[in-house]
């Protein structure tokens, strides 16, 4: 069979030809033996491969270290712009980073005073980017400092030295 | 004084709204519930657990960073699905600049070797369990290469039509066709071994 | 007649004063803890040993590492404003004070102040300092107020 040929049969069990087309072609699978046997096989892959099918996965994290993460990074995005601006009134470049400060400040607080989803609050340093957060249910307070800020702490396994 | 929204109870298009809003909370609420979902996908297609993670916190930036773009013609699932994909293509794209692309320039250049692959036989999975079947689709999709997986995924899970996925991928819709034959076509071959596996 | 009176009072006084709770102490007692969090089952250092059915649970509803090793764990007491420096590997100290209602830790890695943290001293409930190590592992310190004797 020719490339053109099996593409188009393939075309046809996935809707993506014409009313026209789609005729001919059943037309073709219901007297050629051998493009009947590819098509059932096409067909009996693409009905298996659907969602229901799907092997469902699941995030290997905790929701609380998940989201601090990305709270952290919309934090960082969402300060930057504001330092790279181009000319504003000087009075305007002083107030930037008091205003971004208040607005991280408020959203501290108000995570504190809301409590969120979880009951958890969030902070995220400054100074060295570390991400704070509380989990309710396994009574923790997390502390995550990336790595970058410093050497590794430890190493258990002494062989990799 | 305003009452506040009940989050966990909250349909989605309400959390949206307030999100766009500026109401942190409100988006918390969506990635907790959609997170696995994103993940997920981001998971059937970089194969890798850390990457995975990694890109689908970083849809979840760039969806708070273009929440006032959702109109709400898909669901917000469905807009986070497209960013999450869009960013693994973008992240395949990248590997394939730096690894040795042999296998996959075979596959792509196999010359029509899909062709002449005998025609399996259908139903290699018939009488298994819903959770069997599901694992050994999963380790089939992983022997493919990362094109030939991306297009059935994107194809068969996300049902994306072929000028879409050409679309995201970046190639032409002759090229999907292709990609999307061999790929079934090698699907068909590694469920059928790995029933004759099962069965020695 | 007066004494009629007093007495109820009295005796609601002593009821009182014997159904509170004594002077709470001001040492803390603080154990710490260096865990190893890795996905493989068995590491090469015969020496740690894994941590505890209910640590790893506890851990693992937060972090992604499928196994956690005990490194070192020490406790000590510390008197109000008493500060102990826990030395956990040949790279990993931190050092806590004791103010009381709170503690203060200072993680230092190979000598350089990582981390300053304050923190309300509440029995039962843990601090986790937490970070990358290599080969895809992470380490974890975890600082624990221990209910006093």
């Amino acid at each position: 069979m020719k490339t053109e040929a099996i593409l188009r049969l393939q075309a046809y069990l996935d809707n993506e030809v014409s009313s026209a087309d789609a005729r001919q072609i059943a037309s073709w699978i219901a007297r050629d033996a051998e493009a009947k046997a590819l098509y059932e096989e096409l067909k009996a892959t693409k009905d298996l491969l659907n969602a229901e099918n799907e092997l469902a996965v699941t995030l290997p994290e905790s929701h609380d270290f998940y989201w601090s993460k990305i709270q952290r990074a919309i934090d960082k995005a969402e300060q930057e712009p504001v330092q790279r601006h181009s000319p504003r009134p000087w009075w305007i470049r002083l107030l930037a980073p008091v205003a971004g400060a208040a607005v991280l400040g408020v959203f501290v607080l108000t995570s504190v005073s809301f409590n969120g989803i979880t009951g958890h609050y969030k902070e995220v340093s400054e100074t060295d980017n570390s991400i704070t957060f509380y989990s309710p249910e396994q009574k923790m307070t997390v502390v995550w400092i990336p790595s970058g800020n410093e050497e590794i702490v430890a190493s258990a396994d002494e062989s990799d030295d | 004084m305003a009452q506040k929204p009940e989050y966990s109870t909250a349909e989605d298009p309400t959390l949206v709204k307030l999100a766009q809003k500026g109401d942190m909370v409100a988006f918390e609420q969506l990635v907790a519930r959609h997170r696995d979902k994103i993940y997920a996908r981001a998971f059937s297609m970089l194969r890798n657990e850390d990457d995975a993670t990694d890109l689908s916190q970083e849809a979840w930036v760039k969806g708070w960073q273009r929440l006032h773009q959702f109109q709400g013609d898909a669901s917000f699932a469905t807009w986070m699905t497209r960013i999450v994909i869009n960013l693994c293509l973008d992240q395949l794209r990248k590997l394939k600049r730096v690894r040795a692309d042999s296998i996959d320039q075979m596959d792509d250049e196999s010359g029509g070797v899909e062709r002449q692959m005998p025609i399996i036989n259908p139903n290699p999975t018939e009488r298994l369990e819903r959770g069997e079947l599901r694992q050994r689709i999963d380790r089939a999709l992983n022997q493919l290469s990362y094109e030939h997986r991306t297009v059935l995924v994107l194809h068969e899970f996300e049902e994306l039509e072929y000028k879409m996925i050409a679309k995201q991928m970046g190639c032409s819709i002759g090229t999907v066709m292709s990609r999307l034959f061999y790929a079934r076509r090698k699907m068909a071959s590694l469920l059928a071994s790995l029933k004759r596996e099962e069965l020695r | 007649m007066r004494r009629a009176i007093f007495l109820p009072w009295f005796c609601l006084l002593m009821f009182l004063a014997a159904a509170a709770p004594v002077r709470a102490t001001t040492e803390l007692n603080m154990s710490a803890t260096l865990i190893w969090g890795t996905d493989e089952e068995k590491p090469n250092d015969p020496k740690i040993k894994p941590v505890s059915p209910e640590v790893a649970k506890r851990l693992k509803g937060i972090f992604k590492w499928k196994y956690y090793f005990i490194v070192k764990t020490e406790s000590a007491g510390l008197a109000e404003k008493a500060v102990k420096k826990f030395v956990l590997s040949d790279k990993c100290t931190v050092e806590v004070r004791n103010d009381v209602k709170t503690y203060q830790a200072k993680l230092f890695g190979e000598t350089k102040l990582l981390k300053t943290i304050d923190q309300p001293v509440k029995v039962g409930e843990d601090t986790v300092l937490a970070g990358d190590d290599k080969n895809s592992t992470a380490w974890f310190v975890i600082l624990t107020p221990v209910a006093g004797k």
